[in-house]
């Protein structure tokens, strides 16, 4: 039955273990909190069985630092030498930083939901033990709104819109998990620990899955080799580097990777692993944005001004030899914003702007997507990096316009600024497109002829 | 009339010549608040009096900053801050000086403040990083691996892929997108040749599996099934790391850390240590003046404690200054032994004259294109040479370099930083063609050199405090394991600090006390 027991213990102990303030979120690995939970337990059974009756009365002994293990004194914490611990003493001064605001009370709780779901995916091994690794992934995994396929079986076992799904409930044998659809879930790096030993596996799919990154695919590479289908689609956080963490799955054939365009070189990483396993085809991959990609930045590359160092980040060099950032090997979109959306922090400590021509400056900004001119200012990291560099140049050049003080006309906001006329660029894709389809237009046009003909 | 017409020729030319001269006001770029620090005492009635004012500068420097806000945010304490870095203004008193901004060194500011935040609990992190060249993190290769024979090592390590496989979730600013650290997943092969390896390999093996590491051994037969490209015919033995090995962006993880740094309110100060300031314990006497004069000056050298560093700003003909602090950090990197010499520390006697024995070496990394090499290669680490292969993107393109060893590590010159390409062509490439044949073609692309903090003693880090100046803590002489320890040495710092000893990982036998007792630690486990 379904019956919710309320008391008050049940209430206080919730209260209490969740924490009544809403402070900040602070990071905890749940396997420490565990073994000090089981130390914990420990102290107080040997506190009992220090001199306990037939009768099951017990008396704790007077000095209750005697039965705990000996420790050396560099190792005896503030517990173990009876101080108060750190908390006690300043939580009443941390009061006045305590933000009740809704979004902070979002924040914390989010942050504490991710702890929650490290604690929650973690292999349990009396589940393993008692059920077998097939079924006991199963149940982890439909459990967690996923769906899941047996050999020789041809349903699907899944949640139904009550939440109940109907699984065996004690080891099966012949029973082997052959795909896996756990798309739209929440399962990170710890849950994919229980689908070790899955023998015949030979579908996953991740997509559309918040937390599937490049750790969880090293994972996949390293825990399935007789994984034959994937589907990464729509996981933004693997990145072109993670995706090298299944070059050990040689068994591999196909390989969805759909709506990933934001990623930075996946193209290329795609098109190594395709040449690493023979039997690979990768599904949805948008080779041509890649290209257009990499056309961008050999563009950039291309003008006589820009250098790279020896980790592969480009700068554009001025007159007087000083050098200036405008492509990056890390990537560095990642916004730091406030509520509003608004950079947290920029810095009005301005560099020297650099001495080249206005019309060369221009390019290579444009070339840069908007770089050059964004670090100029400070960088100031918002979501839109041109709109957040417009509305600092303007306020900027409004001020000084008050304060008499005279502006670089590279610095001044867009329709101030004297414009360029910017040279246009043909790409290479295009001439490709062109040249193929003048060499095999041809083909279709006598196609045509053909179904013409049929008709 | 003369007199009238004479009077009149003086004063037109003063007057006509004054609407030719133009004015402007002119503007100071920034006014610094340069808050006087009175000492208990000094100058009653100017303490007062910048006490009474104060309220009205703050409302002054709070306007114009509001002014130069381009976003223009109206909470109180949102105003914007200069930077991040204030070339001139420096704290006078700090809880803790952390000496040194890499990642020792910023990790360790985040876990202090990750454990205990407070306006009032002042993290400083003094560090000099106008020079690249001299900077260990970003010049740092990244690997992360846990095949090592000492058991801290790889708790250490595992420690830094957990933080590391989750570091968007713990390392983001309230709503901000979480900050990516791209990790690039390759096993580490680490390879056996004679029988005395192998048993090491093997103790090793069960060592990591026991801290629980995913670590595979494999046999020949196996490594030539798994890698029939390689040249394994002098192999008895290998050890494969299944997961949580690879490389890691730097650069990326540092920006990241300092970042929410700032936000949890540490103080990033650009500045070169130059001296500590010290105090006598208050329980001791005057030892010059009551003690033996023969030994005066040792006893005051044991009888004083660290009470500030003289950190010198980077503007022209400043002077260097006092932040006092209750706590120093010596996370300097490869100049962490330096640093502890201007302490005192191994130029006296006794306790003294033991330094930190932290030197900054010299390596070479060569960035290489081998197109006859397949791209799943593990990241190769041959023992007796000391030359290693990593990657840090997808591709055919590989960072080669040698680690020497300590005997070859002495000889060398390591003060200037040019890039030795005939030990490419001369010791490292012959190794890895003999591996690989595929790198026969190989092409250096780019190369560079950088520091990095070598214990000279031995294979450990020096993590601890001193034995004379126990407010000192070390957190130096990771080497190549800078990335994959710090951030425990870091976290281990602070449950010290808090908590009063070491909870999780227990990092005493890496502190002083075994440069003292000349017991060395020993890590065969090459990187």
């Amino acid at each position: 039955m379904n019956r919710v027991y309320c008391t008050a213990r049940s209430f206080r102990t919730s209260v209490k273990s969740n924490g009544w303030v809403h402070k900040w979120s602070r990071f905890k690995r749940w396997q420490e909190m565990q073994a000090a939970h089981v130390e914990n337990v420990q102290e107080k059974q040997r506190n009992k069985n220090f001199i306990r009756l037939p009768t099951g009365l017990y008396i704790t002994p007077e000095r209750p630092d005697d039965l705990n293990p000996k420790k050396a004194p560099a190792d005896m914490t503030r517990k173990d030498t009876g101080q108060l611990p750190m908390e006690l003493l300043t939580w009443h001064t941390q009061m006045r930083y305590v933000d009740h605001s809704i979004d902070n009370i979002k924040r914390y709780r989010r942050y504490k939901k991710f702890q929650h779901m490290q604690y929650d995916q973690r292999v349990i091994p009396e589940r393993l033990l008692f059920l077998g690794p097939d079924l006991a992934a199963a149940h982890f995994l439909v459990h967690r709104g996923a769906a899941v396929k047996f050999v020789g079986d041809d349903n699907w076992y899944k949640k139904d819109k009550w939440n109940r799904y109907s699984l065996p409930g004690r080891k099966v044998d012949n029973l082997f998990i052959e795909a896996i659809d756990a798309s739209g879930t929440q399962i990170m790096f710890e849950g994919l620990e229980n689908l070790e030993n899955l023998q015949k596996l030979r579908l996953l799919r991740l997509a559309n899955s918040e937390y599937v990154d490049d750790w969880c695919i090293g994972r996949i590479g390293g825990l399935l080799p007789n994984l034959e289908m994937l589907d990464l689609s729509g996981c933004h956080r693997i990145s072109s580097k993670g995706l090298m963490g299944l070059k050990a799955s040689k068994n591999l054939k196909f390989l969805r990777l759909e709506g990933l365009s934001g990623i930075r070189n996946l193209g290329k990483s795609a098109l190594i692993l395709e040449d690493l396993l023979p039997k690979l085809q990768i599904l949805g991959m948008d080779y041509e944005l890649s290209f257009r990609q990499i056309e961008a930045e050999n563009r950039l590359l291309e003008q006589e001004r820009v250098v790279l160092d020896g980790r592969g980040n480009a700068f554009v060099e001025d007159d007087n030899s000083r050098l200036f950032l405008v492509m990056s090997t890390s990537s560095d979109d990642k916004a730091v914003t406030d509520d509003h959306d608004n950079p947290i922090m920029t810095s009005t400590v301005r560099r020297e702007i650099p001495k080249m021509d206005d019309a060369e400056f221009e390019e290579i900004n444009a070339l840069s997507g908007g770089k050059l001119r964004h670090l100029l200012v400070g960088s100031p990291s918002g979501y839109e990096w041109t709109e957040t560099t417009e509305r600092i140049l303007e306020h900027e050049a409004e001020l000084n316009l008050t304060d008499n003080v005279i502006t670089d006309p590279k610095m001044l906001p867009r329709g101030k600024r004297p414009e360029f006329e910017l040279p246009e660029h043909r790409s290479r894709l295009e001439d490709a497109k062109a040249q193929f389809l003048k060499e095999f237009g041809d083909f279709e046009e006598n196609s045509d002829k053909e179904q013409l003909k049929s008709h | 009339m003369r007199k009238i017409v004479l009077l009149s020729q003086i004063v037109r030319p003063a007057l006509s010549s004054a609407r030719f001269v133009h004015t402007s006001t002119p503007l100071s770029w920034q006014k610094f608040e340069n808050e006087r620090h009175f000492e208990p005492g000094e100058d009653v009635m100017k303490r007062v009096w910048h006490g009474l004012s104060y309220d009205f500068r703050r409302w002054k420097r709070r306007f114009q900053e509001a002014r130069k806000d381009a976003f223009k945010r109206r909470h109180p304490i949102a105003h914007m801050k200069h930077g991040t870095l204030d070339n001139e203004v420096f704290p006078y008193r700090a809880e803790i000086v952390i000496i040194g901004g890499g990642l020792s060194g910023s990790s360790t500011a985040f876990w202090l403040k990750e454990r205990f935040r407070d306006e009032d609990f002042k993290v400083v992190v003094v560090e000099n990083n106008d020079v690249f060249t001299k900077s260990s993190t970003m010049l740092s290769t990244g690997g992360i691996t846990q095949q090592f024979s000492i058991p801290e090592f790889v708790d250490m390590s595992l420690f830094t892929t957990e933080f590391l496989r989750h570091a968007g979730e713990h390392l983001r600013i309230l709503d901000s997108e979480q900050p990516d650290i791209n990790f690039f997943p390759t096993g580490y092969l680490r390879l056996a040749k004679t029988d005395e390896e192998v048993e090491m390999m093997r103790s090793a093996w069960k060592v990591q599996i026991e801290r629980g590491a995913k670590v595979q051994l494999l046999s020949k037969d196996e490594l030539t099934k798994r890698y029939p490209y390689m040249n394994v015919d002098d192999v008895l033995l290998a050890s494969l790391g299944v997961e949580n090995e690879g490389t890691i962006d730097t650069w990326q993880l540092l920006s990241a850390i300092r970042e929410k740094n700032i936000t949890l309110g540490v103080q990033y100060v650009k500045g070169e240590v130059e001296g500590f300031q010290f105090e006598r314990h208050r329980a001791s006497s005057e030892v010059h003046a009551f003690g033996d004069d023969a030994t005066a000056d040792e006893n005051k050298l044991r009888a004083q404690r660290i009470s500030g560093v003289l950190v010198r700003p980077q503007m022209n003909d400043a002077s260097a200054r006092p932040i006092r602090a209750h706590l120093i950090v010596n996370a300097a990197g490869p100049w962490a032994g330096q640093v502890a010499k201007m302490a005192g520390i191994g130029k006296g006697t006794g306790l003294l004259a033991v330094p930190v024995p932290i030197q900054p070496r010299k390596r070479d990394v060569f960035v290489i294109f081998a197109p006859d090499v397949p791209s799943d290669l593990p990241f190769i680490i041959d023992p007796s040479t000391g030359v290693f292969c990593r990657q840090t993107d997808s591709g055919q393109t590989f960072l080669v370099g040698r680690t020497p060893s300590k005997e070859e590590d002495a000889k060398r010159d390591h003060s200037n930083l040019d890039v030795d390409y005939d030990d490419f062509y001369q010791k490292i490439w012959p190794v890895l063609v003999d591996r690989v044949p595929g790198f026969q073609t190989a092409k250096v692309k780019s190369a560079w050199s950088g520091y990095q903090d070598i214990n000279t003693f031995d294979d450990a880090p020096v993590i601890g405090e001193h034995p004379l100046y126990t407010n000192l803590h070390m957190m130096c002489g990771f080497g190549e394991r800078g990335v994959m320890h710090s951030m425990a040495a870091a976290r281990a710092y602070a449950e010290r600090i808090f908590d009063g000893a070491y909870i999780n990982v227990n990092l005493r036998k890496f502190d002083m006390r075994r440069i003292v007792k000349m017991d060395p630690i020993t890590e065969p486990c090459r990187l």
